[in-house]
């Protein structure tokens, strides 16, 4: 760019074309009175243009506003939910059963516990913020299939997250069998007891 | 090349040019201030700005204190850079172009000296107060009311000084220079009282006087046009004197000065809404702002392509140059961030551009390039003129360039590819149809390392400025004992006695004379108008702000009620003054887009009736942590207890700053009821019993928040500490739109 007087975007100073306008010098300072550049106005006209059919084609209802946007696009996400849905497995009582004690989804589940569940319920499950998940009382409902809702849906009421759509459906399955593998493992600094004795309703 | 007849300063035609030749004395001591403030402040900002590049990086850098966290510095970082280092600039040059455009010394000297130190004492009193928590927390406007009282006063007197040397002046036209700075004087006057009208609670405390939307619309009418009108037009004018100066060039088209001034002033003004995109400011105002935009590009192109064309025939002079170095680079990164611009006012653009880097990016192209480098351009030419000697070191100058132009592109790069990097992250959904990133710390740790790169081409920008202060402070060691004003010889024109001989001429030759002036074109002769000149430059910056603001505030429509929102209670309210004093808003948005990515991330998007009674409003601009606005009920409040005292607690990641002081610190409600009582004024709906038992229902309030957290095994004894206050409002946040039925205020 700053080679000398070899300058391939910017044309050479012309003697024919430049003309200084008399009269004009502000201590020192001349001006020349060329045009201005045509693709500048052609630009500058096009965009005045477009501006008038935008604001045109948004006031007739043929561009999109946001709700329009935002309806479409809900409408193809929850397509493809439609299609996880259909494709995933019924997760109840006896599907849950049938993973007790596989150790690779515990695994996954300790994962994933470790991640986002130990900062309210410790690290052990001994409980924190949230419940002793390590005792045999249950707040709501100690079945596997009753873990699994709690962590799916969450108690937004107590301050418990969904979890449902922000873990894999895989990891919240595998949360539902870790956490009930944690029963009765009696870890350090407990916090009391909350809820109902299993089986005692 | 071409040439012309050298003229006499003063005017042709006139039939009896004056003899009388008048001495001219240009205060150039005046110009010498500003430059060195320029210099000192603007190391001071670009050092602040490194801090707080380092504190994202590696959040103990937070760990200095409460007056030093990233909220808090922040608005030091943006206003030192624009308002003391850009703004001591603009006034460098407009005092040294103005004085010889006009040939005429500044109006007054005692004035001149007044706007110097005034401004000092403003950006000291900032310096002091926004660490401190003072901040009405508006972009660009945090500084509070009794500165801002300060700030009119010291604007007025400088446009008072500018006009009555206008008046005074012995050349009859105005220079396009002028023109631009006449237009930036006006403006950044109209903006600041405009966005500023605050009702105080206390010495540096207040409510806005608009609410939710509104303030969020007049805010971005100012804050965009706080970047036009004092660094893009002041910064134009800058380049129109200094650069066919340095290039011993004419400018290329008078014609295009004449266009692209125009229409810069009066598109600029329209543009503020693209910085509310998705937003709850109605899409009419958003679209209106992104027209504005899209034709604002030309505009904006013909002041690069005038500076760079003047350049013709010059090119040779860079390679030894340092100041054409830096005006030909400063230009370049206006027309990139000028053409980057609009295309970020695009709704889909900005759909993924905006809360990320891009923006910070885009900011950064325009300081650092363009503001910067014309900064540093005119520095270089002026330090020998104005010390009367040789510059220290060309070579000091020319390493200053490099270095310096190596650290924008660091910079920039870095902050693209965060800023891109973390918006598609954001909106990433996987084949099942879930949020791909759903930890919102998982988009964060991945730019991490583009933080580092930032550190980096700051480090490098800041260490080459410093070389522009060794450069200076060399030079002026070695200057002249004697500096004292340039004097000049002047004719004194002909003009200036017209009035006398036009009471003697008859209709015919008024209408000759008119017929005369004419022949150069009606735009000719309002440069030799400035009055006029002026007040056109008024109207045309009115027409845009009112056509957008008014119908915004009478139109109700334009902010349907929501039956269940409510004013906040005495203790929320405390809560977020506390939120503001700490800069949360500098990390967190208050404002979901209607995207499905934020309404799977953050839930229902925000409605324009949720924000009628938070004066200001607190929607951000940058998400450095997630979005806040649906955050009421969320956790538990002994979550958050953990979480301000350490977010490493909670959030192992987390590059939030600590704030262990809100669990000690103590709440102080000697202002709560003042406070209700403004607020009653503003036209929130309290009772008068509410008013009087503020503390009361305060304490209340606080003494439950407290019971919950002991109750849920976390310290006893919170109830008199600023955590409570805290919690009650982040609690509160978007959850009445969640309610069922209206009911009296809360608690
Ligand atoms: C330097 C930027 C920064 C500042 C300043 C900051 N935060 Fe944060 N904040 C974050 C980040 C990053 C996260 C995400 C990680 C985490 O949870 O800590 C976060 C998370 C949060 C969350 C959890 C949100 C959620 O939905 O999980 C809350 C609440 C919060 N911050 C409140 C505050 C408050 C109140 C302040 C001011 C006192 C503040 N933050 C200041 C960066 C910041």
């Amino acid at each position: 760019m700053n080679a000398p007087n070899k300058s391939a975007s910017l044309p050479e100073p012309s003697e024919q074309d430049d003309v200084l306008i008399t009269g004009h010098d502000y201590d020192g300072i001349m001006e020349y009175d060329n045009p201005m550049p045509g693709w500048w106005l052609a630009i500058l006209y096009l965009t005045i243009v477009w501006s008038i059919f935008y604001v045109a084609g948004m006031g007739l209802g043929f561009i999109n506003s946001y709700e329009d946007d935002l309806k479409h696009s809900m409408i193809e996400i929850n397509e493809m939910r439609r299609g996880a849905v259909a494709a995933a497995p019924n997760v109840d009582q006896s599907y849950l059963a049938g993973l007790v004690g596989n150790a690779e989804v515990i695994d996954t589940g300790r994962q994933a516990y470790a991640f986002s569940c130990a900062v309210c319920h410790a690290a052990e499950g001994q409980g924190q913020i949230g419940p002793n998940l390590t005792d045999d009382h249950w707040l709501h409902g100690g079945e596997l299939v009753d873990i699994y809702k709690a962590i799916y849906d969450g108690v937004p009421a107590k301050g418990m997250p969904a979890w449902g759509s922000v873990l894999s459906s895989a990891e919240n399955v595998a949360l539902a069998v870790f956490i009930d593998s944690l029963r009765g493992t009696e870890p350090a600094n407990p916090k009391a007891a909350q809820g109902k004795p299993m089986g005692g309703d | 090349m071409a040439t012309v007849l050298e003229e006499v300063s003063g005017r042709p035609g006139g039939s009896n040019p004056s003899t009388e030749i008048e001495t001219v004395r240009y205060d150039d001591a005046i110009v010498r201030l500003f430059v060195m403030a320029t210099l000192i402040w603007g190391l001071v900002g670009m050092l602040v700005g490194l801090v707080l590049a380092v504190q994202l990086a590696w959040w103990p850098a937070n760990g200095l204190g409460e007056y030093f966290t990233y909220g808090r510095l922040r608005p030091l970082h943006t206003n030192a850079v624009v308002f003391a280092f850009a703004g001591n600039a603009v006034f460098a040059a407009v005092y040294y172009s103005s004085q010889r455009l006009l040939k005429a010394r500044m109006f007054s000297d005692v004035m001149s000296k007044f706007h110097f130190w005034g401004w000092q004492g403003i950006i000291v009193a900032a310096a002091i107060t926004l660490p401190m928590g003072y901040t009405q927390t508006k972009e660009y406007a945090e500084l509070e009311w009794p500165i801002d009282i300060v700030t009119t006063l010291v604007w007025v007197v400088f446009a008072v000084n500018f006009f009555l040397t206008l008046r005074n002046r012995r050349e009859k036209h105005l220079y396009v220079a002028l023109w631009f700075y006449i237009a930036s004087i006006i403006t950044v006057a109209v903006l600041h009282i405009v966005n500023n009208l605050v009702i105080p609670t206390g010495l540096f405390t207040s409510f806005s006087m608009y609410a939710g939307v509104h303030d969020a619309m007049i805010q971005w009418w100012y804050g965009h046009n706080a970047v036009a009108f004092l660094l893009t037009t002041p910064f134009l004018g800058l380049m129109y004197y200094f650069l066919p100066k340095a290039a011993d060039r004419p400018v290329f088209s008078y014609r295009l000065s004449i266009l692209h001034f125009w229409s810069i002033v009066f598109i600029y003004i329209w543009a503020g809404p693209h910085h509310l995109h998705y937003t709850s400011l109605p899409e009419w105002a958003s679209t209106v702002g992104m027209v504005f935009s899209i034709m604002l590009w030309m505009p904006s192109w013909g002041g690069m392509i005038n500076g760079l064309f003047t350049l013709r025939g010059a090119w040779h002079k860079l390679r030894d140059e340092p100041v054409l170095k830096f005006f030909v680079v400063g230009i370049t990164f206006y027309g990139m961030a000028t053409f980057e611009g609009p295309m970020m006012s695009i709704k889909t653009v900005n759909a993924l551009s905006h809360y990320t880097d891009w923006t910070v990016a885009h900011v950064h192209a325009g300081a650092l390039g363009w503001n910067g480098f014309m900064t540093f351009g005119m520095i270089y030419w002026l330090i020998p003129r104005l010390w009367k000697t040789k510059l220290w070191s060309t070579r000091l100058a020319n390493t200053h360039f490099w270095l310096g132009t190596i650290g924008i592109l660091l910079y920039i790069i870095a902050m693209y590819s965060a800023g891109i990097t973390q918006g598609l992250m954001w909106r990433a959904f996987d084949e099942t149809g879930r949020l791909m990133y759903p930890d919102f710390m998982e988009t964060v740790v991945a730019i991490m390392p583009m933080y580092w790169v930032r550190v980096l081409g700051g480090s490098l920008y800041f260490f080459s400025a410093t070389l522009c202060g060794v450069n200076l402070f060399m030079t002026a060691r070695s200057a002249p004992k004697d500096l004292s004003d340039p004097v000049v010889q002047v004719a004194r024109p002909a003009w200036r006695d017209r009035q006398v001989m036009a009471s003697t001429v008859n209709y015919d030759e008024a209408l000759f004379g008119l017929q005369d002036k004419l022949k150069h074109g009606w735009h000719r002769l309002l440069e030799g108008w400035p009055a006029v000149f002026s007040v056109l430059v008024l109207v045309a910056i009115s027409v845009g702000s009112i056509v957008e603001i008014v119908p915004m505030l009478l139109v109700r429509n334009n902010v349907p009620t929501i039956a269940t929102v409510m004013p906040y209670s005495p203790l929320e309210l405390e809560g977020r003054d506390i939120y503001i004093k700490e800069g949360c808003v500098s990390c967190h948005t208050q404002m979901i887009r209607p995207l499905r990515s934020e309404i799977e991330r953050y839930g229902e998007y925000s409605k324009a009736g949720e924000g009628i009674y938070d004066r200001p409003h607190l929607w951000g601009s940058k998400r450095t942590g997630p979005d806040l606005a649906r955050l009421g009920g969320k956790y538990p409040h002994l979550w958050h207890v953990r979480h301000m005292e350490d977010p490493r607690s909670t959030s192992p990641s987390s590059i939030m700053p600590s704030y262990p002081w809100l669990l000690t610190k103590s709440l102080d409600l000697g202002s709560t009821q003042k406070k209700l009582e403004v607020m009653m004024m503003l036209g929130v709906p309290y009772t008068i019993d509410q008013a009087d038992q503020a503390i009361d229902l305060a304490q209340a309030q606080a003494l439950e928040i407290a019971r919950e957290i002991a109750e849920q095994g976390g310290p006893e004894g919170l109830e008199d500490k600023e955590i409570v206050a805290l919690i009650a409002y982040m609690q509160r946040l978007g959850i009445d739109i969640k309610r069922e039925q209206p009911r009296g205020a809360r608690r």
